[in-house]
């Protein structure tokens, strides 16, 4: 039998082919987002399907929204897979959303964000504060959308937070115990936690925070300390996955947010330790930006089919490139937002002699005064690359090309 | 010809930076790339499914390091799906 499950706020269903062990898995996994099951309607397009196979106990699954192969997995994992569709499928559906792969923790009326990659301890900590009291958004995706007038604003999901099996040995007894007795589907490999009063899908709260995970084997006391404006950039632009958008308008909005307030590191090697720091350090926001009451960005998307025309004798930067500095940094997004790029400061330098047309004889001319002691050849060949590459990232054109554009 | 003013201004100026720079031992200037959007995949709701383009798993943020490279680490990271280490709770479908 064909079903679809159509979960809020997200257009294309689930799609489930058999695979009856699935639904009440889902009831208790995605306790906290609302769908609705229905006969499956073969004009519209799944963003996952699960289909049972004659004779065999696991499921095939296959996502319909990222580019990787089907898998055969058992009930619990086959849900797992198609809830990490889902988290691509929701900003499909919503040009309001970008969506990071981070945690997000509820502290007195704001939302810390944990943006770090697989392993860091975002869901064994998500689960110490779930166990603390602390509102859980998600501990693997968070949403976000961007109000005028005010810092990020973090959406729940309302997927059970899920731990790694088996626990490690080091992590305090009575933390094991009470996950151990969680209520919750398991298999080998994980166990969610299916605990009471967690934020529904759709509950918004404004972003208070971004927090790197720092986890050391070592002991060490655990501190919250300043990280450069720079590594926060760089980490967030790499933690978010929805990379349909316009990467202008992704380096404007995640510009802003970074102004709104300083990003920490957690530095931690036990739980509860980590716990109390974070609810020392974040008790209050006194002194942050009010949330934004403005209208929310919608994104547009990227414009994929540029191709930079015939070089000239004179380069410049081209109409519409998106400039910002963060901290030390010169970060630049091409006017048809196909990536962002990081300057280091000569870069940087160079970028900014560009802002009115010059040939490379000129710029090279400017290097070989500032660096006397290095060979000519050298300065013109990195210069050749640079501006090589400038180019083919659609941030410079032909400077009498560039003059039309701006008429 | 002589050049306008404010042309001449804004190119002082980055020439002023490159001079600051000199201060320090020169490094190739790099530029890498941090973020590269991509194709948005088919199934947002209507018509017929289209199989994808979006994203693939893995990699880390490349440093700045090498002179006028480019960065490859420009793949997202992913929502976490079983992939890895599965404890023996998948199969690779056929």
């Amino acid at each position: 039998m064909l079903r679809d499950i159509h979960f809020q706020g997200v257009s294309a269903p689930l799609r489930l082919d058999g695979a009856d062990e699935v639904h009440p898995l889902l009831a208790r996994i995605a306790a906290d987002w609302p769908f609705e099951v229905s006969e499956a309607d073969p004009a519209a397009a799944p963003f996952f399907t699960i289909r049972s196979v004659e004779g065999a106990s696991r499921l095939r699954c296959e996502s319909h929204v990222e580019d990787r192969p089907a898998q055969l997995w058992d009930p619990v994992n086959a849900v797992c897979d198609a809830i990490a569709g889902l988290a691509v499928a929701l900003p499909l559906s919503d040009a309001r959303l970008i969506s990071l792969h981070a945690a997000g923790v509820a502290f007195a009326g704001r939302l810390v964000v944990f943006p770090n990659i697989r392993r860091a301890g975002k869901s064994t900590l998500s689960a110490a504060f779930a166990r603390a009291g602390h509102p859980v958004f998600s501990d693997d995706v968070v949403p976000l959308s961007f109000p005028a007038g005010g810092p990020a604003c973090a959406h729940a999901l309302g997927i059970a937070p899920r731990l790694r099996l088996p626990l490690p040995e080091s992590l305090p007894g009575d933390f094991r115990a009470w996950a151990e007795a969680a209520p919750g589907p398991r298999n080998r490999q994980y166990q969610y936690l299916t605990l009471p009063g967690q934020p529904v899908h759709g509950a918004t709260l404004p972003v208070g925070a971004f927090v790197l995970l720092e986890r050391r084997d070592g002991p060490v006391v655990a501190e919250l300390v300043p990280v450069p404006a720079e590594a926060a950039m760089d980490a967030l632009l790499h933690q978010n996955f929805t990379r349909d958008r316009h990467s202008g308008e992704v380096l404007e909005v995640i510009a802003a947010s970074l102004e709104a307030g300083p990003v920490w590191q957690l530095v931690y090697a036990d739980l509860d330790e980590a716990v109390a720091c974070l609810e020392a350090g974040f008790r209050g926001w006194a002194g942050t930006a009010e949330p934004g009451t403005g209208e929310e960005h919608r994104f547009g998307p990227a414009r994929l089919d540029y191709r930079p025309g015939p070089p000239g004798r004179s380069v410049v930067q081209r109409v519409g490139v998106v400039e910002r500095w963060i901290g030390e940094v010169l970060y630049l997004a091409d006017p048809e937002g196909r990536a962002i790029q990081r300057m280091d400061a000569l870069a940087a330098a160079i970028w900014g002699m560009l802002e009115e047309p010059a040939t490379p004889d000129e710029l090279e001319e400017a290097l070989a005064e500032a660096f006397p002691e290095i060979p000519r050849e050298r300065i013109a060949a990195d210069l050749q690359a640079l501006l090589d590459r400038l180019w083919d990232a659609g941030l410079v054109g032909a400077a009498e090309v560039s003059t039309v554009d701006k008429l | 010809m002589s050049e306008p003013k404010d042309t001449l201004f804004s190119r002082r100026k980055a020439l002023g930076r490159i001079g600051a720079l000199a201060l320090a031992a020169y490094a190739a200037p790099a530029m890498t790339t941090v973020s590269v959007a991509q194709a948005s995949s088919g199934s947002s709701g209507s018509s017929s499914p289209s199989p994808t383009s979006a994203p693939s798993p893995t990699s880390t943020p490349s440093k700045t390091s090498s002179p006028t490279s480019s960065s490859s680490s420009t793949s997202p990271s992913v929502c976490s799906g079983p992939t890895d280490d599965d404890a023996g709770c998948a199969e690779t479908a056929p």
